[in-house]
């Protein structure tokens, strides 16, 4: 439990806030870069409550302009672009083009470099950018990344699928170089032992399963400061994940999947995306409005929470169920917290950083930053007692088989 | 109406009256799924039947972090947050918490504010008020019968 005053400060993100302060220093997510095709795009752009255009510039280069608004605007609100007026007098920002996704950087002084994560070193063939609306604040969307046990209850599965119709899906691939589906392991090994260490990065998530046999399945996921995470989607891709505020009572998430040895299907990718969303706001066609098409025959028989197999639609209903913004005056945590208590003690040091001007105690805000590289995200199955080199060398055996350079 | 049980109005009042008041009708729990949403006084609750047949009257949201347990799996003779498996019985404890270590005992210190409920002529009241519940006329020969 928190009090109020501590939860407005870690949510709010708006011009003037203190946790808004942390965010505008780092790049953000704006917009696909799918969104803005054609010579003269002019897209909207609604992001850490401010309403902003994104379109090209004198010298033909992207900028994100200020755009006019009336009062009466939905949060996700995405006008036609001749209805768009420019506010000649509003702040202009910087923006870049990287794998698939428009960054912004919306804070004071000089951009930071960007590190060398996977997701950003692995060329355009091998990564796939997509987004998605959830109407909640962007912490609890983020909390439920970094919270490893969830997956063995939100995300179970009461019959496994044949991982070899998982291409683009999240946990129906085999754990590492088992036969068993990852949903049997996270099914049938619900207590996870956490471990939480702080990176130059973030946080390292380390989720033991102790099984049968003295097996452990280790499950590395990371926390990328201020509001990413980079978790191990299949045994080829990772998720590369933003939860973006749009206002502080909803977010995109920005997704890069990045593969390691062969390209991405982004036809696939996008088509399967694209079935679940509409356009051109990219809300999720299952939501709040209709229960997320909940079927209580379903949650008996097939899945935990009866919304279908998408864990997407899971992770939208567990974050919106919150309530816009999570009374954490009233919650509980436990052991399984871990991270999410580590990472709130990580934001409100960088709160306190920025109000001190000692920005260079910001996460990836000294120094050179190129030299930041994986993060280390897989699933591997290893002996107890070896745990940790285990998951080590399955990485590395992975980095080393990959035609892009996946060193760390 | 009878006198002895009072009609739930949403006007905003947040205080409950020292009486027993209607929180739904029963026909509402009679689908194959008896769990359904109920707003009382400005308390959000879910109202559902166990395996037991008897009923809860508890908060609608998971002590944890805040699931709605409107969606919550109907087992083990109560209910189950889908988000991390907490299991409440109809009192509102919390009996289980699968995903925390084998050796945890926080599950003892968690439970949900719940309210008294009874089943008449159609109607599930509770009470919501100070103290103890008044005594409902004709309720002994209702449950008799």
């Amino acid at each position: 439990m928190i009090s109020q005053k501590l939860n407005d400060q870690i949510t709010r993100v708006g011009p003037g806030t203190a946790a808004g302060a942390v965010l505008r220093r780092y790049w953000q997510p704006a917009a696909l870069v799918d969104e803005a095709q054609g010579e003269n795009p002019v897209v909207p752009v609604n992001l850490l409550g401010e309403r902003l255009v994104l379109l090209r510039g004198e010298s033909g280069e992207l900028v994100l302009k200020t755009r006019v608004t009336t009062p009466d605007e939905s949060p996700a609100f995405y006008p036609d672009a001749d209805a768009i007026d420019v506010l000649d007098d509003g702040p202009t920002y910087p923006v870049v083009e990287k794998k698939g996704i428009v960054f912004a950087y919306m804070g004071p002084g000089e951009a930071p470099e960007f590190p060398n994560f996977d997701c950003f070193r692995a060329p355009d063939s091998h990564v796939f950018a997509f987004k998605g609306l959830w109407e909640c604040n962007w912490l609890q969307a983020l909390e439920v990344g970094i919270d490893p046990a969830h997956a063995s209850f939100l995300h179970r599965f009461l019959q496994d699928e044949d991982p070899e119709d998982s291409y683009g899906k999240q946990f129906r691939d085999k754990a590492a170089h088992t036969d068993m589906p990852m949903t049997q392991v996270l099914r049938e090994y619900p207590r996870p032992d956490i471990e939480v260490e702080e990176t130059e990065f973030g946080l390292k998530i380390t989720a033991l399963r102790h099984m049968e046999n003295d097996l452990t399945h280790v499950r590395v996921t990371n926390q990328i400061f201020p509001e990413a995470i980079c978790i191990p989607m299949s045994r080829e891709m990772t998720i590369t994940q933003w939860h973006v505020p749009i206002d502080d009572e909803n977010c995109y998430w920005y997704t890069i999947f990045t593969s390691f040895a062969k390209p991405v299907d982004k036809d696939l990718m996008r088509a399967q995306r694209l079935k679940e969303h509409r356009l051109p706001d990219y809300a999720p066609l299952k939501n709040r409005s209709n229960n997320y098409h909940y079927d209580p025959e379903e949650q008996k028989s097939l899945t935990y929470t009866g919304m279908g197999l998408d864990i997407n639609v899971h992770d939208q209903w567990a974050v919106e169920g919150l309530g816009r913004i999570q009374d954490r005056t009233r919650e509980h945590l436990g052991r399984g917290d871990a991270a999410i208590v580590r990472y709130r003690l990580m934001l409100r040091k960088a709160i306190k950083a920025v109000e001190n001007n000692k920005e260079d105690a910001l996460p990836m805000r000294a120094g050179p930053v190129n030299g930041i590289v994986g993060p280390l995200s897989n699933d591997a199955i290893a002996s107890t007692g070896d745990w940790k080199e285990a998951s080590w060398q399955a990485d590395m055996q992975r980095r080393a088989e990959c035609p892009w350079d996946a060193s760390v | 109406m009878r006198p002895d049980v009072t009609d739930q109005i949403d006007n905003g009042e947040t205080t409950a009256p020292n009486a027993w008041i209607k929180a739904a009708a029963s026909a509402g729990l009679a689908g194959p799924r008896p769990v359904i949403a109920v707003t009382l006084y400005g308390q959000r609750l879910v109202l559902f039947r166990d395996d037991e047949g008897e009923l809860g009257l508890i908060g609608r949201h998971c002590p944890h972090r805040g699931a709605d347990l409107c969606f919550g799996r109907r087992e083990d003779n109560g209910l189950r947050c889908p988000f991390h498996g907490w299991h409440f019985d109809r009192t509102g404890q919390c009996v289980e918490q699968p995903a925390e270590p084998e050796d945890s005992t926080m599950y003892k210190t968690i439970k949900l504010p719940s309210y008294p409920v009874v089943e008449k002529d159609g109607f599930i009241l509770t009470y919501m008020g100070e103290g103890e519940p008044p005594a409902i006329a004709g309720l002994a020969d209702a449950q008799q019968s």
